[in-house]
């Protein structure tokens, strides 16, 4: 879906609302969020004053973040499988080799950040993946 | 016949059908994809009859894969002079009906050419994007052109304008020429850039994206910021240029054309656009439009990073840059993507002797982890370099809200504002009412029987001994608490008497803006 066709639902009572806030500038492709308040407000501090404004659909749509599990190996970059030398259940080193991947022109090797067991193989031979796809599940709490 | 007729008919063949680009069919093709042919596309865009071409009979010199025996006219691009409000331009124009645009080596030749003309003469420089990209055929020295273009976009950079017109593909490589310039125009259904396309994206990453929305037009104005100017067709697109370019001298050296000073309209009432109220929001290009001849403003980027709005409009005739908060997205705050939106308009107008009027309303940086980590602290800092180190005229008014490192940034005194004005409405101070009184009364608060009216008054308190514009006025950090009805007045006295500045900066090579 293209940017420009996204469609976003509007609540009779924003509908008001909005129409209130275009009176007083030429608002286009504003983002009103769905739900059962005006979400049109946005704090800055704890306590801190209320802005009525809109939103850009930038900022609605951003990733929130969150906090990384070192269980989990990631795809540091765009690419593909090439080879996975282990499989689930096996015990490895830190900085054994896990996997070639294929990324940028460049048969990567990915290491196992810990000591411990695979707990899962998420990813397979031949599979093209984006950045930040999961490839290895770590046991949790066996180190 | 005579012959000199017979020279001069001769010379009409081969004219004819060096014009004749990619033939009927190729031509016809163009225009069912929506799009004008090259010469049409500059004969709409310049003054009628003002177009001179060169380098009509350049022939490519590939000897490679059977490209010897090609005929490619004008080796698929064309160049030349002419006229846009009667101001002389050089331009050169992409012609995709020919080998699909494609750039060899004589086709960059041709476009450097123009490139070197333009900023000898001084004068603007229109490139028309319409390309496939590199002609493979040519090998490395299709990229030995692009280079040379990219070179030449650096060095013209600041001595002329430089605008770049995305009619058509314009992929791989070739997209660091626009990147490089100063404006970008881009034509909805029509533009396309990007690094990879879709079909290398798909068999590298499995990704799958049509081209529209991973490099289109909308998708540059309102995401990457890589494009300044969105237009629905092509016309609308050269009507645009035509007015950018009003605004705008033929080089560093001169200025704009000076144009009869006039009122702004009636209807744009200055006191009744802006509420009192600092959490309600209104439309700043209102406030702009209040201020500038005739309330015309051109606004520049108007669909990317829309909580900061720059522009240009003319005070008493003269071309002013508007750097403007604009409370109606995000509450105006600045953050990574609206730092670096004004940050480059500022050395635009530096660099082109533009003076810059700030209207400041916003209530500090955007909080978030994605703004953290995308680097809100380096982009923060081009806003601060670049008004630091712009010599133009720079005059500031504060509207409301003027808070934290946000106030510092806004062109304030301290970074050398040649006048700053403060409406009564304005609030100068560290951090917001509800923050402050926080954590100056934190312990007061806390000990309190009932800490939450301890609070409110606390707040209360901060609010009417600091949330004004007196403190800093009694320091000078601003000029004068006007009355907004004189807003236009204050500024159009002070861009007067700054004709003459000097800002005696310190002599080097050059700074190191953070970017």
């Amino acid at each position: 879906m293209s940017e420009n066709e996204k469609t976003v639902p509007v609540t009779p009572n924003e509908e008001e609302v909005l129409k209130e806030l275009h009176t007083i500038g030429e608002a286009q492709d504003a983002v009103v969020l769905p739900g059962p308040s005006f979400q049109k407000k946005m704090r800055f501090s704890e306590g801190g004053l209320e802005y009525k404004t809109f939103l850009t659909r930038k900022f609605v749509e951003r990733k929130s973040w969150q906090a990384p599990d070192p269980y989990k190996v990631l795809s540091h970059i765009p690419g593909s499988v090439i080879e996975i030398f282990v499989k689930a259940g096996a015990k490895v080193k830190k900085g054994e080799k896990l996997m070639i991947y294929e990324a940028m022109k460049m048969m990567n090797v990915v290491h196992a950040p810990m000591d411990g067991v695979i707990k899962e193989v998420n990813a397979k031979v031949g599979d093209h993946l984006p950045k930040g796809a999961l490839l290895f599940t770590f046991r949790k709490g066996k180190k | 016949m005579s012959l000199l007729t017979k020279k001069i008919t001769e010379l009409q063949e081969r004219t004819e059908h060096a014009q004749q680009g990619g033939g009927d069919k190729a031509i016809a093709k163009q225009i069912a994809m929506g799009k004008l042919p090259a010469r049409e596309r500059i004969r709409k865009l310049l003054d009628e009859g003002t177009f001179y071409e060169y380098d009509l009979f350049i022939q490519h010199d590939a000897r490679e894969f059977g490209m010897e025996k090609k005929d490619l006219a004008g080796d698929g691009v064309v160049i030349g002079t002419g006229k846009i409000n009667g101001n002389p331009v050089a331009v050169y124009a992409q012609d995709f009906t020919v080998a699909g645009g494609s750039l060899g080596s004589m086709h960059a030749r041709k476009i450097t050419k123009i490139m070197d003309y333009a900023l000898r003469m001084r004068i603007p420089l229109i490139g028309i994007n319409d390309s496939g990209g590199a002609r493979i055929q040519e090998g490395v020295n299709s990229l030995a052109g692009y280079g040379e273009i990219f070179f030449r976009n650096t060095l013209n950079s600041g001595v002329i304008p430089q605008i770049s017109v995305i009619l058509g593909p314009c992929a791989g490589g070739a997209v660091y020429s626009p990147a490089l310039t100063d404006y970008v125009f881009v034509v909805d259904k029509i533009s396309k850039m990007f690094i990879t396309g879709p079909e290398v994206i798909k068999s590298v990453l499995g990704e799958e994206i049509d081209m529209e929305s991973l490099g289109g037009a909308r998708v540059h104005c309102e995401t990457t910021g890589n494009a300044h100017f969105f237009a629905e067709s092509e016309d609308e697109c050269f009507k645009q240029i035509k007015t950018l370019l009003s605004y705008l001298p033929a080089n560093n050296k001169v200025k704009p054309t000076l144009k009869k000073s006039e009122e702004p309209l009636k209807k744009y009432n200055i006191v009744k656009i802006v509420p009192a109220d600092p959490t309600e929001p209104y439309d700043v290009r209102n406030v702009i439009r209040a201020i500038v001849d005739k309330s015309e403003f051109f606004e520049v980027q108007e669909l990317w990073a829309k909580n900061i709005v720059i522009g240009y409009g003319r005070i008493g005739g003269r071309t002013v840059g508007f750097i403007a908060n604009q409370p109606l997205y995000l509450a105006g705050v600045l953050d990574c993507d609206s730092s670096d939106k004004a940050a480059r308009f500022i050395r635009f107008c530096d660099a082109f002797d533009i003076p810059i009027v700030t209207l400041e309303d916003m209530p500090g940086y955007l909080p978030g982890v994605d703004q953290e980590h995308a680097g809100v602290i380096r982009h923060g800092a081009k806003l601060l370099y670049a008004y630091s180190e712009a010599t133009v005229p720079k005059v500031t008014v504060i509207l409301r809200k003027a808070y934290g490192g946000g106030y510092i940034a806004m062109n304030s005194r301290h970074l050398r504002a040649d006048f700053v004005f403060a409406w009564p409405t304005a609030e100068i101070a560290v951090m917001g009412p509800q923050g402050a009184a926080n954590i100056i009364f934190r312990k007061e608060i806390m000990e309190a029987e009932n800490p939450e009216a301890m609070r409110k008054k606390k707040v209360e308190e901060y609010k009417e001994k600091f949330a004004n514009p007196y403190v800093a006025a009694s320091k000078g950090y601003i000029d004068s608490v006007i009355n907004p009805a004189d807003t236009r007045q204050f500024i159009l006295q002070s861009l007067d008497i700054s004709q003459q500045k000097n800002a005696g900066v310190p002599k080097k090579k050059h700074g190191i803006p953070p970017f």
